[in-house]
């Protein structure tokens, strides 16, 4: 089952911290999913189908952009985290 | 005359206890605008000066009387420029690299050396018993400072606006007990809780029997040369400051250490001296736990729109503390993480004791942790410890070692050479997690090969903030670049470390480079200064500045073998998670960045010289 990280501001827009997941599929998918059992991700990382400007969405620590963006596909094994804009330094 | 400026700069003989007041137009404005850039060209006036006197620039020592230490303003510091509460600090030689120190803080110190009447402060010389500078109204004095020998950067800072605080005008900034004693990566604390952290400014501050620099004045923004259009640009990137994800909210409400999750889950995390890329315990550390667990608000510095500060507390526990400032990203990752401490409680604590001793946290975190690797692996023996378990993970230990450091106390006083000389003395120089000596900060270089190459060339030594590209690799501002490629990484290292140099020259916050680019800083700089800026002739001021900075360093004896990373990076794949397998490409990136440069080997060729200006 696919673990599901969130951070920082999503913690507190979504109240969850982490979550597994029943399905496999696309990332859209999994973002779809969390919707359906009442996570709104996509409103807050998602416009007109793409990710969102600074979003960062990780699997198993690689960023999507350079993998397949949102088609890429989650197994059952892997990690998928999700930040919102951020800097520091 | 352009406006940003008050037209006059302070030059302090210690030795011979005179002031003089200087004018500051003087100088090639222009082209080096002010801060880090303008100090440069002050301190190489001084470096071509002791190129006559002295047979070999190699008897400059860097805490003897013949460094030179300047603190610096620019045009925008103290205005209505967004972010511009800052200072730049530099100094000929900085006693834990050999080239040039170079460190850069916020607070409110910086505006107020303006409305105290000065755009900088040079210091030569030594005094011959502690003494303060006290600046105001466009005067200096140097006061007896004997009785704050020995005191702490919190309780000399109390003092000192006892004496002369003139009804909450005056800001102070000191050094603590670790400057005083040499310690060679020891900082300079203003407003108790900002540092010019890197590369020993506390130490040369120290050699000089330099106690502190209190400033006075009035907090009133510089005027402007058009005042409506620069009012009105003002506002237009207030707005996109307010409105970007990352200055606006990110900063604000986690401050920096929102990045140890995110760097963490990127597997670049440098934990136990960098021997991995993940740190099982991240979360504990993280900008969300702090805000949950510790945070009472946050704090800006003077002028900023973010304020990324944290105001932090302990309420209870063995590093119980009542009012703190930070942790920052660095700061929690170098006493954490790299010294394999989960224990946010105790990172807190550690990192008040540095702020209160004065000395720099990443090289404080990063030194401990060699020495905890070569404790592991059998370099150091057991009974150098006297009784201090070092081994990783152990917090109290950290906190400890702190103490000793400061006051080169037992095996502290090993440790106060940085981690280099340390390394070195036992037979590990590979331990070292350095370049030119200076202790590398908290992204594993084979996570980011980018970045590798910043801290590979990074004038200043092992630095992120010469040259930050974690940004486009990691955080895609301000597009996102493959973090594992070579490809085009050169020209990007190149311009960001030409920008930051305008950035620390201007001087306003690196931070604000998350929203603002070099087309704001030229539409703000403009009305301000009256000169018809572009972004262009920005980025060409930067180059010149870096170029500069590189030049002093070769006459100061850099050799281009310096331009590397500890062995680690270059032969041990990383062990695991998403960067396993990796090591850094750096003899390909090396290539391609001094093509880029116009440098060969690590050296400005006199055609790129001539080119900026720098010489005839
Ligand atoms: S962003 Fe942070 S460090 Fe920069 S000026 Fe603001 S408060 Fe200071």
């Amino acid at each position: 089952m696919p673990k599901i990280l969130l951070f920082s501001t999503l913690r507190e827009k979504l109240g969850i911290k982490e979550l597994q997941l029943e399905v496999e599929g696309t990332v859209l998918d999994i973002l779809r999913e969390m919707e359906k059992i009442g996570y709104p991700v996509g409103d807050l990382v998602l416009k007109d189908g793409k990710v969102k400007r600074g979003f960062i969405i990780l699997v198993n620590g690689k960023n999507i952009v350079h993998l397949e963006g949102l088609s890429t596909r989650v197994g059952v094994a892997d990690k998928v985290a999700i930040f919102p804009p951020a800097g520091g330094g | 005359m352009p406006r940003g400026y008050t037209g006059r700069y302070l030059e302090v003989d210690l030795t011979e206890e005179k002031v003089r007041v200087k004018d500051t137009f003087e100088l090639p404005l222009r082209q080096y605008l002010g801060g880090k850039g303008l100090a440069l060209y002050i301190l190489y006036r001084e470096l071509k000066k002791l190129e006559r006197t002295m047979t070999d620039l190699d008897h400059l020592d860097p805490l003897g009387p013949d460094n030179v230490l300047v603190f610096a303003t620019g045009p925008a510091t103290g205005s209505l420029f967004p972010y511009s509460g800052r200072y730049h600090v530099m100094a000929l030689r900085s006693p834990l690299t050999g080239y040039i120190a170079s460190a850069n803080s916020g607070g409110d110190f910086g505006p107020y050396m303006k409305f105290a009447g000065f755009d900088m402060v040079v210091v030569k010389g030594a005094a011959e018993s502690p003494v303060y500078l006290h600046i105001h109204d466009g005067k200096a004095e140097l006061m007896d400072a004997r009785h704050l020998w020995g005191m702490t950067t919190f309780r000399a800072t109390d003092t000192i606006l006892e004496e002369v605080g003139d009804g909450g005008r005056t800001r102070v900034a000191t050094i603590g007990p670790a400057g005083e004693n040499g310690v060679l990566f020891a900082n300079i604390i203003n407003d108790k809780h900002r540092a010019a952290g890197r590369t020993g400014v506390g130490a040369i501050m120290g050699s000089k029997f330099l106690k502190a620099i209190a400033a006075t004045g009035d907090s009133k923004p510089v005027e402007p040369e058009r005042p409506e259009e620069f009012r009105e640009k003002v506002k237009k990137y207030l707005d996109v400051i307010r409105k970007n994800p990352v200055t606006g909210e990110g900063l604000r409400k986690y401050g920096t250490a929102i990045l140890v999750n995110i760097i963490n889950q990127h597997g670049l995390y440098p934990t136990r001296n960098f021997q991995t890329g993940v740190f099982e315990k991240a979360e504990e550390q993280s900008g969300e736990y702090m805000a949950e667990k510790y945070l009472i608000r946050n704090r800006a510095c003077w002028g900023c729109p973010t304020g990324c500060g944290r105001i932090t507390k302990v309420p209870k526990g063995p590093f119980q503390i009542g009012y703190s400032e930070g942790p920052e990203y660095e700061s929690i990752w170098a006493l954490g993480a790299d010294t394999g401490n989960a224990d946010l409680e105790s990172i807190i604590k550690a990192n008040h004791l540095c702020d209160e001793l004065g000395l720099d946290t990443i090289s404080t975190g990063s030194t401990i942790a060699a020495a905890m690797e070569m404790v592991e692996k059998g370099f150091i023996p057991e009974e150098r410890l006297e009784g201090v378990d070092l081994r990783f993970g152990n917090s109290a230990a950290v906190v400890e070692m702190i103490w000793r450091i400061a006051y080169r106390s037992g095996f502290g006083d090993e440790l106060a050479m940085g981690s280099y000389r340390l390394a070195r003395r036992y037979g590990a120089e590979h331990l070292s997690m350095s370049v030119k000596r200076l202790e590398l900060p908290a992204y594993d270089p084979r996570g980011a090969w980018g970045h590798a190459l910043n801290y590979a060339t990074a004038n200043r030594g092992g630095c992120h903030v010469t040259g930050y590209m974690i940004s486009p690799e990691i955080l895609g501002i301000p597009e996102k670049l493959k973090p594992l490629s070579t490809e085009g990484k050169a020209k990007w290292v190149k311009d960001f470390q030409d920008f930051t140099s305008v950035v620390n020259s201007t001087v306003a916050c690196l931070f604000s480079t998350f929203a603002l680019f070099a087309d704001a800083y030229a539409d703000m700089l403009a009305p301000l200064t009256g000169w018809d800026l572009t972004p262009e002739e920005l980025m060409v001021i930067g180059e010149r500045i870096y170029n500069l900075e590189r030049h002093m360093m070769v006459k100061l004896g850099f050799r281009p073998e310096e331009d590397t990373l500890p062995r680690r990076f270059l032969e041990e794949p990383m062990p695991e998670g998403p960067n396993k397998g990796s090591t850094v490409p750096l003899k390909e990136l090396l290539r391609e960045y001094y093509r880029v440069r116009g440098w060969e080997n690590g050296i400005p060729t006199e055609e790129k010289l001539k080119e900026l200006g720098i010489i005839p």
